[in-house]
């Protein structure tokens, strides 16, 4: 063995040695698991989970970290100080995973869906389009908004205008913050916006936008949340990774049938949306039993790897893990 | 001196400055070359130093460089003048303090940012309101300091001035000036290090080029190695802006 392996491998033995006296919590001998997510009725498959007992009964407890962006998750996962995140797909994950980061999708969250609120929508402002926004050839030349580059805002703008033949090129971006964003077309400042997480339609509370196209009528069963397990799952017991999914996937269904998680109201509040709309809707984005659809993530990646945000292109097999799912689908099916 | 001392001299006083940089980034370099720091995380700076190379050939690093520059320096110029001349009204006339004194205690406490909806409402988007905001931040540091400067002005000089016939050009010139220089100059520098600050602040949540907005897409885009490039790019920027300042100050000031 030379220097550098002996140093690598007491510095790995002494990390895991660290990480198991962590993780074992010595009041319930329940195995700790953290998980980044960012707080959002999007997560209530997890809340419903925690609040069931269901990750209890596969022997976890879990402890929740939000963080404001998904991206911001993935540092964080891939370098242990979280077990799992609950993002939606974005560069960070495509390029740390294309760079030798231990990190993987080991589960589908939710789809894009054409029913849940305004996310990926284009508004523009009544001004500049009295006629209403249509068609998106309206959009040459005018100037729109995105929540910022490497984004999946940026993602479904590129994705919205390559519908109509058109490319980023054809009009003005203008990274903006999203209220910002609605400050600016509320200013006249800008003519457009993508939405990339809007529950409440601009259109309903204000007659100064106008609602374009949404990804969601060109893709409707795309799917962008995922689950994300880092190095301290992926090179563990596959048990572990397997009970965590299988909590969750749980919780999801009994969100899908109609259960309603505590603080749901408040984080419906907390995204602008009335509570009683929010329990109506978004159930169906939902993906019931975690199946991943690699088309839906090889389009994310080629996206990715196209505007030269990526270097590498990393292959599916390298940023899906599916073991855990297909154990956890399995338990289901006999719990069933 | 002889000019083999004066050339030791300079060399002793260069290492004074850059051991412990140095230190550091060699023991990065090892660190992570020899794989107890994770090359993912902390990428080798020899590597960083490669990236960094690649981004001034390509002109990207060049770019966000000149715009972070343009903003802090219009910031800085024009929230550093505004400031100098409100202290001094402000220390000259009461009741222009008493009129300003809510005002700026106000948005001396108010964390900058938060204004920025509100800025880019009324001027727009672009670089307006970000040069407002850092003018803004410099302003209230400035002016605060001037005012201590202009109070802190020993009446009996003023008396002794007017009794020997100055004119009110030559008490200012004569007294006020070199009384408040000294602070002014601090506050400069104060306001040169928030000029900084605020501009990839605000860069960070709002720009499409700058040095914040590198910090963002690397972190965006799991880019480790020019969220470093940036980071160090920062910290050299406020190091010269310090030392210059600090330089001048001391040429200039010759009386402190």
């Amino acid at each position: 063995m030379n220097r550098r392996s002996f140093l690598r491998r007491s510095a790995s033995v002494g990390a895991a040695a660290f990480a198991a006296c962590r993780r074992q919590d010595s009041n319930s001998g329940l195995r700790l698991l953290n998980v980044a997510i960012t707080p959002r009725t999007s997560m209530s498959g997890l809340f419903v989970a925690v609040e069931r007992g269901y990750f209890e009964e596969g022997g976890l407890q879990i402890e929740t970290h939000p963080v404001n962006r998904s991206p911001q998750s993935i540092p964080l996962v891939a370098a242990g100080k979280m077990d799992a995140a609950l993002p939606s797909i974005n560069t960070a994950l495509v390029n740390a995973v294309a760079k030798g980061a231990r990190l993987a999708i080991v589960a589908a969250r939710q789809t894009l869906g054409a029913v849940c609120g305004r996310s990926n929508t284009i508004f523009g402002s009544a001004a500049t389009f009295p006629e209403g926004l249509s068609d998106l050839r309206q959009l040459r030349g005018k100037k729109v908004s995105i929540s910022g580059r490497q984004t999946f805002t940026e993602f479904s703008l590129d994705v919205l205008l390559g519908s109509a033949g058109m490319t980023s090129d054809d009009v003005e971006i203008v990274p903006l913050k999203q209220a910002e964003a609605i400050a600016a077309i509320y200013g006249g400042r800008i003519d457009a916006l993508m939405a990339s997480y809007l529950r409440v339609d601009p259109t309903d509370v204000s007659e100064r936008f106008v609602r374009g196209p949404q990804l969601a009528d060109l893709i409707p069963d795309l799917q962008r949340g995922f689950i994300v397990f880092g190095p301290t799952l992926l090179d563990g017991d596959v048990a572990v990774g397997a009970n965590f999914l299988e909590a969750y996937l749980r919780g999801a269904a009994d969100f899908i049938d109609g259960y309603i998680p505590q603080f749901f109201d408040d984080l419906a509040r907390a995204e602008g949306v009335e509570p009683s709309v929010a329990r109506a809707q978004c159930r169906d984005l939902m993906v019931e039993g975690g199946v991943i659809d690699r088309k839906s993530i090889q389009r994310f990646v080629d996206w990715t790897v196209q505007r030269g945000y990526c270097s590498q292109r990393p292959g599916l097999d390298q940023l899906v893990d599916e073991r855990f799912v297909n154990r956890a689908q399995l338990r289901l099916r006999s719990r069933a | 001196m002889t000019a083999a001392h004066g050339v030791s001299s300079v060399l002793s006083k260069v290492f004074s400055l850059v051991w412990s940089p140095l230190a550091i980034l060699s023991s990065w370099q090892l660190l992570s070359g020899s794989g107890i720091l994770d090359p993912l995380f902390f990428p080798p700076p020899l590597e960083l130093l490669e990236s960094a190379g690649e981004m001034i050939r390509s002109g990207e690093l060049t770019r966000h460089l000149a715009a972070t520059l343009s903003r802090m320096i219009q910031g800085f110029a024009y929230g550093t003048s505004v400031g100098v001349l409100c202290g001094v009204a402000m220390g000259a006339f009461p009741t222009i303090r008493h009129a300003l004194d809510p005002l700026i205690s106000a948005l001396w406490a108010s964390p900058k940012l938060t204004l920025l909806p509100m800025l880019i409402i009324i001027v727009g988007i672009g670089d307006a309101p970000k040069i407002i905001l850092i003018s803004l931040g410099c302003f209230i540091l400035v002016a605060l300091h001037t005012l201590d400067g202009m109070r802190a002005v020993n009446p009996a000089y003023l008396s002794l001035a007017r009794n020997y016939g100055a004119s009110s050009f030559a008490v200012w010139r004569k007294v006020y000036l070199p009384a408040i220089s000294p602070a002014v100059f601090t506050a400069a520098r104060l306001a040169l290090g928030r000029a900084l600050t605020l501009t990839v602040s605000v860069e960070l949540v709002n720009s499409a080029e700058g040095i914040g907005y590198l910090v963002f897409t690397a972190w965006q885009g799991f880019n480790m190695d020019r969220l470093y490039i940036a980071i160090v790019i920062t910290a050299g920027m406020g190091m010269f802006f310090h030392a210059s300042l600090r330089l001048l100050e001391k040429r200039l000031i010759v009386w402190r």
